[in-house]
């Protein structure tokens, strides 16, 4: 089975030659939750940034459904979509409109883009205050309405930044369900946080990234063991002091 | 405790044409660009003291060297009034900032001083470098006593004040009005345009009285300066007359006018900045959705961009509402009306021969494109992120600059065509020459902007001016290429028609040249 994201020895060097991120693979599976644990610094949105085709990088490759990103970046885009840690959105047009610019970019048709909308708004009850400006929003409000619009186009890859940060406990629920839905169609989920106790239920295989290196990679129970994902993290990062 | 002005005031200055990032960064693309920008600064400056000064020698061999302060004096205040206002908007209301300076123990005062301080900075440079020459050249041509050069040096401190409390003031104003509007933005800019053509009314008034009495020139400004702005009239009569009262006066109404200003301003300065920020919340009742293609959806959200920010809108526009003005005041005037009137011969022959120049002049004004990547700011992951090319995005840009352009370059080509009487020939580069400068000013901004991102602002103003470089970059090669052939136009009017020609297919490949470089472009290269 072809793999939806497949990183290989990918390296992000800056300018003084310090390495961000030094020789990382890992791939992630359709129907694949796919958590990605680190320090702040570690290079997780150093990783994600180059994945989701915002930011270049020196060596290796990423692949999205066997699609280049460096040759190919506008297909790989089409089958992805991303939410960074802390959202900003255009603040000048409303709710619907950012929602609807989003499906234009995506080329959703009217009938999916209309049930989709009707459908996630609902769920995260932010349907009232679609028609307000987006700097109407409150920090949380315009997270979903990121999150919405990155559904619209039923994704083959969803990439998150620290995704609940800033949702309300019924909102981190959806989101869950919403990721669980996704994989079950197809999708995978790669997705940063520092929400231990969230990665050890919700995902099926776990990275663990330090200083720009991959440390331990594996399905959830592997990286676990007999302990819970924090004595691991706290262990891995004892280790390697 | 150091003073929380003072460090309201540095934090600002760390912005300034980026000079915390020139101080700190060590990133050598980051090092060129600043010098890049360090450089052009410099060239303008020193270009606008060689203009002020040529000015200032040139009434001073005209025998005319007393009327030098009152020429200066509003000259100054013109020009800090029209920037000022320009960009009035971002400085009081509005600002990114806004949450996080007044959470800080800082009183509402020391806000309000420290971004008018700023503005005064920006607007002393100005005076600076109009006044200066003028007051070297007054002292060494003036038969003047000690006293009279050192108000005239001291003048130039407080010349700035008033006109930029006047322009602030109806800036603030313009806030707390349109606050009230759902539409607030489309109002804010209606409202800051007819402004501005009331400021350019004004002073083409002032300049079109000088016709009958050019041999009267200093009784001539004396009259418009007490007309039309007295404090002037007071630096005037206190460096002529040696009066230390009239240059007291003058200082004490500044003072005065400032102190009453961040009074009355401090004491709305938060009922105004909650009403900017409110929104009224209106229930969304679902609508059917209109479906566009990438590139439509990206053009229509250009504008919707255009429209929301009022000095981002004015600033790039403004060449436009002024050629609109010209071709209305022309439409009244006969070309021959205003050759009898200039006394010079064959002006309405010229006029005809280089309106296609004329218009292009405007129209290197105007470029909505070169602030446009800038304005993405913090929302440019989007952009970044959405699955089109990178040139489509530079396309959508281009393509809402020439939206802006064209209907007014249309509408001013045809008036002034029928109204001259052009012939076919100058018809055909009346198409030409603004098509091809339309093209060339937007597709240049692009360039420049994408060489010259500006995307840590924190408010607007600083992305559209502020030391904006791909701004200021933009419009300074835009207006040489203008008027540089404009010059040799009117120089060499045989070959008018030739020169316009070459220089739209110098201009054209020129172009071309900078769209191949435009489509090279990697998306995370922004």
């Amino acid at each position: 089975m072809q793999a939806v994201l497949e990183i290989k020895n990918f390296t992000k060097e800056y300018s003084q030659g310090k390495k961000a991120v030094d020789n990382l693979s890992l791939s992630v599976m359709p129907g694949e939750i796919h958590g990605f644990i680190g320090h702040n610094g570690a290079g997780k949105t150093t990783t994600i940034r180059a994945v989701v085709g915002v930011m270049g990088f020196n060596k290796g490759e990423i692949l999205i459904d066997g699609h280049s990103a460096k040759n190919e970046p506008v297909k790989c885009k089409l089958l992805t979509a991303y939410i960074p840690d802390n959202p900003d959105l255009y603040d000048y047009i409303t709710g619907i409109q950012y929602l609807n610019y989003m499906a234009d970019m995506f080329s959703v048709n009217r009938k999916h883009r209309e049930e989709r909308i009707k459908k996630y708004a609902e769920l995260f009850g932010i349907t009232d205050s679609l028609g307000n400006l987006v700097s109407s929003y409150s920090h949380g409000m315009k997270q979903k309405l990121a999150l919405i619009g990155a559904f619209l186009h039923k994704p083959k890859l969803l990439v998150l930044d620290e995704p609940f940060v800033g949702l309300d406990p019924e909102a981190a629920f959806h989101l869950k369900q919403i990721m669980r839905d996704l994989c079950s169609q197809g999708s995978a989920i790669f997705f940063s946080t520092h929400v231990l106790d969230v990665a050890e239920k919700l995902c099926d295989k776990i990275s663990i990234i330090k200083q720009g290196n991959l440390i331990i990679s594996g399905s959830t129970e592997a990286v676990r063991g007999s302990g819970s994902l924090e004595d691991v993290f706290m262990e891995v990062v004892e280790n390697e002091k | 405790m150091k003073n929380r002005y003072l460090l309201l005031l540095k934090m600002q200055l760390y912005n300034f044409f980026g000079i915390n990032c020139i101080l700190n960064s060590h990133s050598k693309k980051e090092k060129q660009r600043s010098m890049a920008l360090g450089g052009l600064v410099i060239f303008i400056i020193g270009l606008m003291i060689v203009y002020s000064t040529t000015i200032s020698m040139s009434i001073a061999s005209m025998g005319a060297v007393n009327i030098l302060p009152t020429i200066s004096a509003l000259i100054c205040s013109l020009i800090t009034l029209i920037l000022t206002f320009l960009k009035s908007s971002g400085v009081l209301t509005g600002l990114r900032d806004y949450d996080m300076v007044m959470s800080l123990p800082v009183k509402n005062s020391e806000v309000v001083l420290s971004r008018l301080t700023m503005v005064y900075l920006t607007n002393l440079l100005i005076s600076i470098i109009v006044v200066l020459p003028s007051v070297v050249i007054f002292g060494i041509n003036a038969e003047m006593g000690i006293s009279g050069n050192i108000m005239f040096l001291l003048s130039f401190f407080f010349l700035p004040v008033i006109p930029m409390i006047i322009s602030l003031g109806l800036g603030v104003l313009i806030s707390a009005i349109s606050s009230r509007s759902k539409h607030k933005n489309i109002f804010s800019l209606a409202l800051s345009t007819l402004i501005v053509l009331l400021i350019v009314a004004a002073s083409t008034k002032a300049q079109s009285m000088n016709t009958d009495e050019i041999l009267n020139i200093g009784i001539l400004f004396s009259n418009i300066t007490n007309e039309i702005y007295p404090p002037a009239a007071l630096i005037s009569k206190a460096v002529e007359q040696q009066n230390w009262l009239y240059f007291l006066v003058f200082v004490g109404m500044s003072i005065l006018i400032s102190v009453i200003f961040v009074g009355t301003v401090t004491h709305f300065y938060q009922k105004i900045n909650t009403a900017t920020f409110n929104h009224s919340a209106t229930k969304f009742e679902g609508k059917i959705l209109q479906v566009s293609s990438p590139l439509k959806a990206m053009y229509k959200r250009e504008f919707e961009r255009y429209f929301s920010c009022t000095i981002y809108a004015l600033n790039s526009t403004i060449g436009m509402v002024l050629l609109l003005v010209v071709t209305l005041l022309l439409l009244f005037i006969s070309p021959e009306a205003l050759e009898q009137q200039s006394n010079i011969i064959g002006l309405s022959q010229m006029l005809r021969q280089i309106l296609p120049m004329v218009i292009a002049v405007f129209i290197t004004m105007t470029s909505t494109a070169s602030a446009s990547l800038s304005l993405e700011g913090k929302n440019r992951w989007i952009m970044c992120s959405v699955p089109v090319r990178a040139i489509d995005i530079f396309n959508s840009k281009i393509a809402v600059n020439l939206t802006v352009i064209c209907p007014f370059v249309l509408i001013s080509a045809v008036l002034l065509g029928f109204k001259m009487g052009i012939s076919l020939k100058q018809a055909i580069l009346l198409c030409i020459v603004p098509t091809v400068y339309a093209c060339f000013i937007s597709i240049l901004g692009m360039y420049m902007n994408l060489k010259f991102p500006k995307y840590d602002w924190t408010s607007e103003y600083y992305a559209v001016k502020g030391g904006a470089i791909s701004v200021l970059a933009t419009m300074g090669v835009g207006m040489l290429s203008s008027l540089i052939p404009l010059f040799v136009c009117i120089v060499f009017q045989n070959i008018s028609t030739l020169i316009m020609v070459a220089t739209s297919i110098l201009l054209l490949v020129f172009s071309i040249i900078l769209y191949r470089q435009l489509q090279q472009y990697q998306l995370y290269e922004i």
